[in-house]
């Protein structure tokens, strides 16, 4: 039997620590986000407010997550990567992540991603790691 | 006369085969989504297809008569299991489905414009929503009943709502939450609808294997439950109600078997035929009925110990976690409740489920199609442990460590 004290293949401590101090949080008032998206079956939430330079990359971008720690932790690697990027940008990392976690391929070299490479063996997680990502495209201008 | 044997959950296992092998494959506490696979109801299912493989009462041949006294055979036994006659017995694919026939095929006059409609905050999504698509179609108002602090539908509370209704009509209520786990009063629930003038129809999705229905001496108006949370397999299920009442219903299905004739030209009606065939259209998943009775019969035969020593498992589960920092019951569990639900702060119940099942240890986590009764608590989600005859002793030992490892993953 599992005892207190064993690690967690999934719950590794760089992903915990994303979890539970998440980059890019902020608190968005109910209305002010520019995008929000809610998977029904568990209750995760993600918002984003995000505000664009002139020239149309990522000025600012904070999420107001209440969500699994899956979820949570997700959000908080996203966030880290934005400022700067363009939407095409991000679309394009989108479908690299997607691609990622179903193929548990996420490099060695980024603990908190790589303890993501477990979530193939549980289908039904899939989405709490992929919904930050949704919230975020549907704040983009479209393509 | 010799004392009435003890239930051992070691002898139960010997039924279910999946506790063949030395080494269980997990501790199972998701009996309330599905049950084991009981071995004599597969067993009984398998038989029909070897020995008796036709479709029930479409034949004359030899093959036909053996289904047809197989499949009505069942129905017998399940009216048994139900303390009911075989006439108010209609096979369904499960609970969803026979409320689904019910809720759109009760007659006008049962439930009309401007009548009144109760649910419970603890109705399942598969209660909840068939009632709420027939109070929108038929114009009707749909209530749902809070519960009392501990989680019950109370008389007193049932009859409150009824008296403050001009029109109570129909009461739809779970003999046992899938999420609460707190087991209802349903012949005094029964007897406050019928006083106010109003059916009672009783979702025993839950009850069934733990409480006996036929202590309740059929004092429901219409009746619930699914095979597969009983050991048969999925797919069969019962819609129980009173003959003369079941007799006024429409069929959901339309197809063979249930009419008698379909006269010349495209616009006359179908003659229906008499029941139970008119509400069991198309060709009936008979070995699937025959493995309910299979369980339903096996249910019956354990000593009368045994559902009391099943929810002493889940009881002690429950208080171990309640002692432990964080841990939240969603509500007491009552002598014989046979599941509960329980949150922890700080930590999502997907994350608490995932991590139990590192352990081996398969519980539910979510909104356990009951979003209604989560809002009511203020949650969108919590987790679920549910016990059956084949859990034993030391699997509220097995949760009790597993959720230890949670608290320590998050501090």
């Amino acid at each position: 039997m599992t005892s207190p004290a064993s690690p967690s293949p999934l719950y590794r401590a760089a992903l915990l620590d994303h979890a539970t101090h998440p980059r890019g949080a902020a608190s968005i008032p109910p209305g002010t986000e520019t995008s929000r998206m809610v998977n029904t079956a568990c209750g995760d939430e993600v918002r984003w407010l995000v505000a664009f330079t002139p020239s149309g990359t990522i000025a600012t971008a904070t999420h107001d997550t209440h969500a699994c720690a899956i979820c949570t932790a997700s959000a908080s690697l996203l966030a880290e990567q934005l400022p700067g990027l363009t939407p095409s940008q991000i679309r394009s990392l989108a479908a690299d992540f997607s691609t990622r976690l179903h193929s548990s391929t996420f490099p060695s070299t980024s603990p908190a991603l790589a303890a993501f490479n477990a979530l193939s063996a549980h289908p039904a997680r899939l989405p709490c790691a992929l919904l930050p990502w949704q919230s975020l495209l549907a704040s983009l201008p479209p393509a | 006369m010799p004392p009435a044997p003890h239930f051992s959950p070691l002898d139960a296992r010997r039924d279910f085969p999946a506790y063949a092998a030395p080494a269980s494959p997990c501790v199972y506490l998701d009996s309330a989504a599905t049950a084991p696979r009981l071995g004599p109801a597969l067993d009984a299912a398998r038989d029909f297809y070897l020995a008796s493989n036709a479709n029930p009462r479409r034949a004359v041949h030899a093959l036909a008569s053996a289904a047809t006294r197989a499949f009505e055979d069942a129905r017998s036994a399940v009216a048994a299991f139900l303390g009911a006659p075989p006439a108010s017995v209609v096979f369904t694919s499960g609970t969803t489905a026979s409320f689904n026939l019910l809720a759109r095929g009760l007659p006008a006059d049962l439930l009309g414009p401007n009548d009144d409609l109760f649910v419970t905050a603890a109705e399942h999504h598969s209660a909840y929503l068939p009632w709420q698509a027939a109070a929108a179609a038929r114009r009707a108002f749909f209530h749902v009943i809070p519960l009392s602090p501990a989680g019950d539908l109370t008389p007193d509370l049932l009859s409150r709502a009824l008296s403050a209704a001009p029109r109570p009509r129909l009461v739809a209520l779970t003999a046992l939450s899938n999420v609460l786990g707190r087991p209802q009063d349903i012949p005094a629930l029964c007897d406050v609808a019928h006083a106010h003038g109003a059916l009672a129809v009783v979702d025993a999705a839950q009850s069934a294997p733990h409480l006996p229905p036929a202590a309740w001496r059929a004092c429901w108006d219409f009746l619930a439950f699914s095979g597969h949370k009983l050991g048969a397999p999925m797919g069969i299920g019962v819609l129980a109600g009173r003959p003369g009442l079941l007799d006024r219903l429409s069929p959901l299905l339309l197809g063979g078997e249930m009419v008698a004739e379909v006269p010349p030209g495209p616009d006359s009606p179908p003659v229906l035929a008499p029941l139970p065939s008119r509400l069991e259209g198309g060709t009936p998943n008979a070995g699937g009925a025959v493995a309910l009775a299979a369980a339903c019969r096996w249910l019956q035969a354990l000593p009368p110990d045994a559902p009391s020593a099943v929810a002493a498992i889940a009881n002690r589960a429950a208080a171990l976690l309640a002692a432990l920092p964080r841990v939240r019951l969603l509500a007491p569990p009552a002598p014989l409740s046979p599941l509960f639900s329980f949150a922890i702060d700080g930590v999502h119940p997907h994350d608490v489920a995932q991590i139990l099942d590192e352990s081996s240890l398969a519980v539910r986590a979510g909104h356990l199609c009951a979003q209604p009764l989560m809002r009511s608590l203020g949650l969108s989600a919590a987790v679920r442990a549910s016990f059956y005859y084949t859990s034993l002793p030391t699997d509220a030992d097995a949760l009790l460590a597993a959720v230890q490892r949670v608290l320590a993953l998050f501090p």
